[in-house]
């Protein structure tokens, strides 16, 4: 079920009424509730999958109790490799397996021998990513001693599969969306309405920005062959917008929808595209995948405190895995990669975390050098996006030496340059809002909260008006795919 | 609680009313006027006023892109009339439609998109809606609850564009675009894009849905109305380009195989209308000038060799 059909629309009243109505101060029936909902949103892509979901919430659970309940260390141990072994290997079967097939059988042609092994006829299921490692950090806490293990079953089902983050995210520490599930909501109807405020923010982006600037990404890009540099160049930067978009508006649809029920989730975007360097802009991604890798893989590899060649090495295994988590293709390393290399310099000379506080703070216009800065940034992430999107290293080959010719600075020729020349209108309406909101854990958080509630009310109807006459239909979620 | 619901409720009645009242009461902008769609009208009158015996061809864009009725015309004696317009005005609603119009020896050739067999499709989609409101509101009553099902998500944005500006600025331009009311011949194709070159455009994947088993039992029972009417139903394949019957190749051996299950009178073959790239216009589905003569001339040869009609 997708946050942007009909389906959706009608599910989610129902969910809600249900849930403050027919389960009002019943913890336990508003769980089982959430549980089923959780199970009916996932079926609706492929049933099929729901075993997996299933699967993966009863063996972390019992993983969690016999860690909890396990003294001796290396039992721990076993356990805890267990878990990870078993919801890894769900991963790299599902996600992985023909990539590393298909790999092995180039690498042995490449030093000319033939082997022929058939690739395996795999459907990712959606979300896998996100619920696998969600699941993981439960278990790995228990056994840093972070967290102790629930005897709620149920509250666990609903934490692993809790419908709004369960495909897309934001990927929930356990503990801290855990207990959620273990404590009494009671309805707070600012929350729900800063939360319906962070749903049609969300559904802007995605519906309005993401997907009209996806349909000249997709032009540019599949046709890569038969534009100019200045074109692709341009496709990057619709890319860009439609990324952005695409995922934070999902991240915000998720975090509003979850208010609506009472839970507070991590925020996951921090208006990146205001970043000042690439350090920046990586504490400001995709903030619960960055962090769970913190957390998880670089730290526990000696993060920065084992010298200079250690810590280089780190930031290119987080920034590798990172490439490699969202796809089981080439490119995805590629970008990881270029990352790392964008951010080795201001490791290198200690200036990574130079930009830790607001941009621009109390000022409506950034200084000259914010602009500079944020400009310089963006173009090195926008150039990134191109390996991000990229089908494969030919394709990549092909758009790179594109751009990188005298046809960089010609002007960009392609169908519907008018259509084009509103999308970036509407990403710039996008840029601004956010900008002005800044401030705030979403665009619209703060944004008309001192205006008198009619103009207040006209200014969320202007947007409703935007999403419905400039929504451009029949687009998925791109990081469903990861 | 209760505050917040109140809130709501006056929060999402004030555009539902507004826009019910615009949805309902006011009339089709000067900018939708000129659409494809109000060719309807035309193509209603040509079925009122076009001698036997008639070849009534239904479709979508497969169709109305993609032939030359003349050419039908001269070769066989039978006078053509091309009822297609878009595919997501919903094949039942047209077939509906065409209905109060039949003559006895009258000869019904469908020809949809693989897409109509699937899923919900046949039940139309946004050119539907503006087809019962803005062009046609006596039809309305045609449309039943599989349609309205598909149409209510398109009502929102229906609605609001009466009340964008731009759609009472008409253009000041010389040409007829391809997808305007004017851009139809005398015998309801289109043949303004027969002047110009094939354009870049991609092929479409594979279908989704299952196959609708509804619209073949509906067609079933449009034959036998028609057999009443002592007219005759025919259903042909459209002219696809080829990249796209690859991938859609699983589900057109199911189309057809249903066809054939039914016992319905089928014309040539999918593999017969596989259209080479040089073919093609702007969509999968749509033909350039090469095209469409090359494709009305195999459904010639299907014509005379596998229909009976009085021949002049």
């Amino acid at each position: 079920m997708l946050f942007n059909s009909l389906e959706f629309a009608i599910f989610l009243p129902i969910v809600f009424a249900l849930y403050w109505f027919a389960f009002r101060d019943n913890r336990r029936g508003q769980n089982i509730l959430l549980v089923i909902a959780s199970y009916i949103f996932y079926g609706w892509w492929d049933w099929r999958f729901l075993g997996l979901v299933l699967f993966n919430t009863v063996f972390d659970y019992y993983a969690g109790l016999l860690l909890g309940w396990e003294q001796r260390k290396t039992r721990k141990k076993i356990f805890m490799l267990a878990s990870i072994l078993v919801n890894l290997g769900l991963l790299g079967y599902f996600k992985y397996a023909n990539f590393f097939l298909d790999s092995f059988v180039e690498a042995f042609s490449f030093f000319g021998q033939e082997i022929s092994i058939r690739s395996l006829n795999i459907i990712l299921p959606v979300g896998i990513s996100f619920y696998t490692f969600q699941s993981l950090s439960y278990t790995i806490d228990i056994y840093r001693g972070k967290l102790q293990p629930t005897r709620e079953p149920l509250a666990y089902a609903a934490f692993v599969s809790f419908f709004p983050q369960l495909v897309a995210g934001p990927i929930e520490r356990a503990a801290r969306l855990l207990p959620q599930f273990s404590s009494d909501r009671h309805f707070d109807a600012d929350k729900a309405v800063d939360g319906l405020r962070q749903i049609l923010w969300g559904l802007f982006k995605k519906v309005v920005v993401a997907d009209r600037c996806a349909v000249f990404a997709d032009l540019m890009f599949n046709g890569a062959g038969e534009y100019s540099g200045s074109t692709l160049a341009l496709g990057a930067v619709f890319f860009a917008f439609q990324i952005y978009g695409d995922f934070s508006g999902y991240s915000d649809i998720a975090i509003g929808v979850a208010r609506l029920f009472g839970f507070n989730l991590m925020k996951n975007f921090a208006f990146p595209y205001f970043s000042r360097d690439i350090g920046e802009f990586w504490r400001r991604w995709h903030i619960s995948m960055t962090s769970w890798f913190r957390d998880y893989v670089y730290i526990p590899l000696g993060g920065s405190r084992k010298g200079t060649w250690i810590t280089i090495r780190n930031t290119f295994i987080i920034f590798l895995v990172s490439g490699l988590w969202h796809g089981a293709n080439w490119t995805f390393l590629a970008w990881g990669m270029l990352n790392a290399i964008y951010f080795l310099p201001l490791m290198i000379s200690g200036r990574n975390r130079e930009n830790l506080g607001d941009i621009a703070p109390g000022r409506i216009l950034p200084s000259v050098k914010d602009i500079f800065s944020i400009g310089f940034t963006f173009a090195l992430i926008t150039f990134a996006w191109i390996f991000f999107r990229a089908e494969d290293f030919n394709h990549l080959s092909l758009i790179l030496s594109r751009i990188f010719s005298a046809s960089l600075w010609s002007i960009p020729m392609f169908f519907g340059r008018q259509k084009a020349a509103i999308n970036l209108l509407l990403a710039g309406f996008l840029i601004l809002v956010e900008w002005l909101g800044r401030d705030g854990e979403h665009g619209l958080q703060n944004l008309g909260l001192t205006w008198k509630p009619v103009f207040r009310w006209l200014g969320y109807y202007g947007l409703i008006y935007i999403i419905l006459l400039f929504s451009e239909s029949g687009q998925q979620f791109i990081y469903f795919q990861f | 609680m209760r505050d917040f619901l109140q809130n709501l409720m006056v929060f999402i009645l004030i555009p539902v009313v507004l826009l019910s009242v615009v949805f309902v009461f006011v009339p089709a902008t000067p900018r939708a006027q000129q659409s494809l769609l109000f060719a309807k009208l035309d193509k209603d009158r040509l079925l009122e006023d076009t001698p036997p015996q008639r070849l009534i061809l239904v479709g979508g864009s497969n169709l109305s892109f993609g032939i030359d009725s003349a050419l039908i015309q001269k070769e066989t004696g039978l006078n053509p009339i091309n009822t297609a317009i878009q595919a997501t005005i919903s094949l039942i609603y047209t077939l509906e439609n065409l209905l109060p119009y039949i003559q006895p020896g009258d000869i019904v050739l469908i020809s949809a998109e693989y897409s109509q067999f699937f899923g919900r499709n046949v039940y139309g989609g946004d050119e539907l809606l503006r087809t019962v409101m803005d062009v046609d509101r006596s039809s309305i009553g045609t449309l039943d609850l599989n349609h309205w099902i598909n149409l209510l998500p398109f009502i929102p944005r229906y609605s609001l564009s009466k009340v964008n500006p731009k759609e009472y600025v008409l253009e000041d331009k010389e040409d007829i675009g391809i997808y305007e009311r004017n851009a139809f011949n005398e015998y309801g194709d289109v043949y303004i894009h027969w002047a110009y070159d094939h354009s870049d455009f991609s092929h479409y994947g594979p279908i989704d849905g299952r196959l609708n088993l509804h619209l073949f039992s509906f067609l079933q029972d449009y034959e036998g109305i028609l057999f009443d009417k002592g007219a005759s139903l025919y259903i042909t394949f459209p002219g696809i380009q080829e990249a796209t019957f690859q991938n859609m190749g699983p589900q057109i051996t199911l189309v057809e195989k249903a066809l054939q299950d039914h016992g319905f009178q089928v014309l040539g073959s999918p593999e017969r209308y596989v259209m080479d790239e040089f073919l093609m216009y702007n969509t999968a589905y749509h033909l350039n000038r090469m095209g469409v003569v090359y494709r009305t001339n195999l459904l010639i040869e299907d014509l005379k060799n596998q229909v009976k009609y009085d021949t002049p």
